[in-house]
């Protein structure tokens, strides 16, 4: 009997907490899909295809999707290869300044991104990365690197140095004990590092606007006016074009990590 | 005469302008093992780490066989080292972790497989081939870090502090069960610790360190009954100590419950017993004497009770003037 | 703790980040006056040379328009309609770029710090506010609409209503693209009679509490009503094509309050919260929590209806003393990479087929700035003729009403004090 109490509320909590994680997804879905949607109906009065064919015949959605990937994706490397040297750094050494450095690190995501893009933009121009993609990759790397290389000096600090020594002691180069130990070992971080610097480089409209001048058109730059409108089926679908990205991205990822894995 | 596996000479290190180092000199011979016993922070772990490459050297050099490996990268170094803790990697499984050496020495699968089931059934751990080392307990992960170390064929391994995270009685068994494994393999092997009696056990040769600065070597017998230095005196051997000068070494004392046997030619000291209790079928008497302000551990015969006057006298010869040997 | 190779590369890489950032917030001195690029001096020779040179100027040639896109049907028109219109007569490539115009402007001000004399942006859709802006920080190219054939002919300098855009003299560096009239939508199915008034709203928000509400002032459609309101009691003569005057706010100022605090218990959720947005309002419509909503653009509900957004008894109203409406402009940057095709772009853009096409209700369906008395008699019947939807009301009645905007300085005295008059009082 208290068996079969616990199973059901077993049941039930896993119930509600799948329930819960679902129902945003199935409310954006809905409304996606929704004509006449009004309250205090539960569910619409009837479908239509209309916002998924706005969204699906605009004349720069295929460009726009694959160049928010593009920079999306580049965006993921920078951050590795400036977030792992940095975390690593800040969670084993001890140096001048280094408190200094935490501080100003916690700053671009303080500072409202507006501000920050106005005077970059001015060195994007100087420098001639205005107008292009790489300057928009860089400018990307305002809002994310703080994010990752706090996440990565965690997981480095978590694992902490004594296995890189020990690997090292047992004859492995600083790479080959990357490759077989910290990175095994980081991944939880370089998963989460790589989930949310896609997230929020695709979700990027101010700093994208500003450095890419329009010229490079991604996802979000399509999608920013509508919200700012009163379409809601249109918005929903934006929406969940952007969850299918993000979920395509993590999935890349994670058949190539365990790809990796096998050969280990 | 044969060169020395690991030679030492003058090794100076300094950590941000603190000296931790301090002109260090220590030879081990091959197959010899030599144990560097120190209070905790007197460098011994910078010592391992400076001849593991994991620290840089100010001055002197390190050699191995002869070769000067100073300079050389860690990785290059055919020196293992061991912690306190087992840092098995916890992403590998025991065999995995085994070989992992072996697969650096880019050693073909089949045989990295042979060799580290080999050394497992040598470190009495073939039915863990596949577990995971969180599965496995304190001693068991350390057996297999030691085997992961083995396996390597490295010409010296350090070890700091191995057992210190083990229970008492475990650290023992497995300190002479590793013992005898490293002579078994003829392996040359340098012990940190702070545990003299681990270092008496373990080793042919002890080094006592105090301050970044090795202060004795030698048979662990002879270091603990002959000690040169009011360092080694204080934290090596174990005995009385007159006007920081001044040594007598436990064993000299008897203690006597009236003064009335007191005969020429001895010193004699006055205390009272603060507590008994026995080890090993022997009884011990911890005795806190009135005027020196000192505190003495001595086994004895008699039975007293503590709260007892009692007196403890030793030969006149018996007295070492540490100042005159330096 | 052990020496490693990376601990030098990853400090040096965070300091090259962090300089990065910081000599980029540092930057913001040196605004240096542009120096007159062969650019801009053989640009201002486009001012100067008859209209063909100026159409062979642009032809084969790209054109960049930056616009709001957050509206599919605009979006479509310029896509489908407009640019393959451009290529074929003009062999103009026009790209549409979707960009709100506070980027716009931001970017416009950093090239213009950063003295970048060639941009890339060619047209951008600007009124109101941002155009003040624009125009008194230098970021428009020059007085070029006179210089438009369709707006010699279908407009002209001396139209009254298009003298000043909110305020701010328009001399000609911007064109007309759009008109629209701010308009009250009700539904049909509750509402048998709407207001012709501001008493009779009054009286109709008592009957129906919770039933009506407005955004507020901060938001451009909830100014808009209460300058509506600020017609009503202070009289068209006064505020119509005139400059602010103090005493008038001070001497009509309360009865603007009082109108506001006398419904304001009768509003949605009490007028204890306004609406933040026209979103916020068009989403209460169009849930069936309140039964009106407003807003510029006459003809906006026409879409909303046919996507099921809102209900298909929407119509719309207008009450005494009229209905505000204003333009929106067209204009080129002062660092337009190709002003000659911008020109081209936008005088078609004026052309009565662009015009009456983007007035069809299925494609935009806002009121055109044309003045349709110029236009020949087969167009102007053309325009006439416009099926623009059951919710809109017939143009001659929108035409009688139509107000002027009045001074920002209006606006500005509405935002500073209906805080503190409004939802600040007790009731």
């Amino acid at each position: 009997m208290k068996s079969f109490i616990r199973r059901t509320m077993k049941i039930t909590v896993l119930t509600l907490i799948v329930v819960g994680l679902l129902a945003p997804f199935l409310i954006l879905g809905m409304s996606s899909f929704a004509h006449e949607w009004r309250w205090p109906q539960l569910l619409p009065a009837s479908f239509s295809l209309r916002a998924w064919t706005v969204v699906f015949q605009d004349s720069q959605l295929w460009e726009a999707l694959f160049v928010t990937a593009v920079i999306g994706m580049l965006v993921i490397v920078l951050n590795f290869l400036l977030g792992l040297p940095a975390g690593r750094a800040l969670a084993y050494e001890e140096f001048k300044g280094k408190s200094l450095i935490e501080t100003l690190l916690l700053l671009p995501i303080l500072v409202p991104s507006l501000a920050i893009g106005m005077g970059l933009l001015f060195t994007a121009i100087r420098l001639g990365m205005a107008d292009h993609w790489i300057g928009v990759v860089l400018i990307h790397l305002v809002p994310t690197l703080p994010y990752t290389i706090r996440i990565l000096r965690a997981g480095y600090e978590n694992i902490g140095w004594k296995y890189e020594e020990a690997a090292r002691n047992l004859g492995a180069s600083p790479f080959t004990v990357f490759k077989t130990v910290t990175f095994p070992l980081l991944f939880p971080s370089i998963r989460a590092v790589a989930a949310l610097s896609f997230v929020i480089s695709i979700s990027q409209y101010v700093l994208t606007a500003l450095i890419g001048g329009g010229q490079v058109i991604t996802l979000a730059m399509i999608y920013y006016p509508y919200v700012s409108g009163a379409d809601r089926p249109v918005t929903a679908a934006f929406s969940l074009l952007f969850i299918v990205l993000t979920i395509a991205l993590l999935l890349m990822f994670e058949s190539l990590f365990l790809r990796s894995r096998k050969k280990v | 005469m044969e060169t020395a596996m690991l030679s030492c000479q003058h090794l100076q290190v300094h950590i941000s302008h603190h000296v931790i180092l301090h002109r260090i000199n220590l030879a081990v011979q091959h197959s010899e093992i030599v144990c560097v016993v120190g209070p905790s922070g007197c460098g011994k772990t910078t010592l391992l780490r400076a001849i593991a490459g994991m620290v840089p050297v100010s001055a002197g050099q390190v050699l191995l066989e002869g070769v000067n490996i100073t300079r050389t990268k860690p990785e290059r170094r055919p020196v293992v080292m061991m912690h306190q803790e087992a840092l098995l990697f916890p992403h590998m499984t025991v065999i995995e972790n085994i070989t992992y050496g072996l697969k650096l020495q880019k050693i073909p699968k089949k045989e990295r497989e042979r060799q580290g089931m080999q050394m497992l059934n040598r470190v009495e751990m073939a039915d863990y081939e596949n577990v995971y080392p969180h599965a496995l307990s304190g001693g068991q992960q350390q057996r297999v870090a030691f085997a992961r170390a083995l396996i390597t064929k490295p010409k010296l391994i350090l070890f700091d502090e191995p057992f210190s995270s083990l229970d008492p009685l475990l650290r023992r068994s497995l300190g002479m069960w590793m013992k005898g494994m490293l002579k078994e393999e003829g392996m040359t092997a340098l012990f940190v610790t702070h545990d003299k009696e681990e270092a008496m056990m373990l080793s042919d040769r002890v080094a006592v360190m105090v301050e970044g600065a090795i202060h004795q070597i030698g048979p662990p017998l002879d270091v603990y009954q002959r000690p040169l230095s009011v360092e080694t005196a204080v934290f090596f051997s174990e005995g009385m100590l007159l006007d920081n000068r001044f040594f007598i070494t436990n064993d000299a004392f008897t203690i006597t419950a009236d003064s009335s046997t007191l005969k020429e030619k001895k010193l004699v000291f006055k205390g009272h017993i603060a507590g008994k209790w026995l080890r090993s079928g022997q009884l011990f008497y911890h005795i806190v004497l009135d005027t020196e302000s000192q505190e003495l551990i001595l086994p004895g015969e008699a039975t007293f009770s503590t709260g007892d006057k009692v007196f403890i006298e030793a030969p006149e010869q018996a007295v070492v003037d540490l100042e005159e040997i330096r | 703790m052990f020496k490693n190779p990376w601990k030098k590369c990853g400090i040096g890489l965070v300091g090259i980040f962090l300089v990065a950032i910081f000599a980029g917030c540092t930057n913001s001195e040196s605004g240096q006056t542009d120096e007159h690029s062969e650019n801009s001096a053989s640009s201002e020779a486009l001012l100067e040379q008859p209209w063909e040179k100026t159409e062979a100027a642009a032809e084969n040639s790209q054109v960049n328009l930056y616009m709001w896109g957050g509206d599919e049907g605009v979006n479509r028109y310029i896509d489908n309609w407009v640019a393959p219109r451009l290529k074929e007569n003009y062999d103009i490539t026009l790209k549409r770029y979707p960009m709100d115009i506070t980027e716009v402007l931001q970017k416009l001000q950093t090239e213009k710090r950063a003295n970048k004399e060639t941009g890339v942006m060619d047209i951008i859709w600007i009124n109101g506010e941002n155009f003040k802006n624009a125009k008194e920080n230098g970021l428009l190219w020059n007085s070029f609409s006179d210089k438009l054939p369709n707006f010699k002919k279908f407009i002209g300098q001396d139209r009254a209503d298009l003298q000043t855009d909110f305020g701010t003299p328009v001399e000609g560096m911007e064109a007309p693209w759009g008109k629209v009239q701010y308009v009250f939508f009700y539904d049909a199915a509750h509402i048998k009679k709407p207001p012709q008034n501001f008493i009779e709203l009054a009286q109709w928000v008592k009957e129906n509490p919770g039933k009506f509400t407005y955004p507020e002032v901060q938001d451009f459609t909830g100014s808009g009503f209460m300058k509506h309101l600020l017609y009503d009691k202070m009289g068209r003569d006064v505020l119509e094509n005139e400059l602010y005057r103090e005493e008038l706010t001070n001497e009509h100022g309360d009865a603007v309050w009082q109108y506001l605090n006398d419904i304001q218990p009768y509003l949605w959720k009490n007028g204890e919260n306004y609406p933040a947005s026209l979103t916020e309002l068009d989403r209460l419509y169009s849930q069936g929590e309140v039964w009106m909503t407003m807003g510029y653009n006459e003809a906006r509900a026409e879409r909303l209806i046919e996507d099921g957004t809102f209900p298909e008894t929407t119509k719309s109203f207008i009450m005494e003393p009229g209905s505000i409406g204003n333009y929106h402009f067209l204009s080129i940057p002062f660092n337009s990479p190709n002003k000659a095709g911008a020109m081209v772009a936008i005088n078609e853009l004026l052309s009565p087929e662009a015009q009456l096409e983007k007035m069809q209700p299925s494609v935009w369906g806002e009121n055109t700035p044309l003045s349709l008395e110029k236009l020949s008699e087969a167009d102007q019947e053309k325009f006439k003729n416009i099926e623009r939807g059951d919710s809109v009301l017939p143009s001659e009645q929108l035409e009688a009403a139509y107000l002027n905007e009045m001074d920002p300085a209006y606006t500005e005295w509405l935002k500073e004090n209906w805080m503190s008059e409004v939802v600040q009082t007790t009731h």
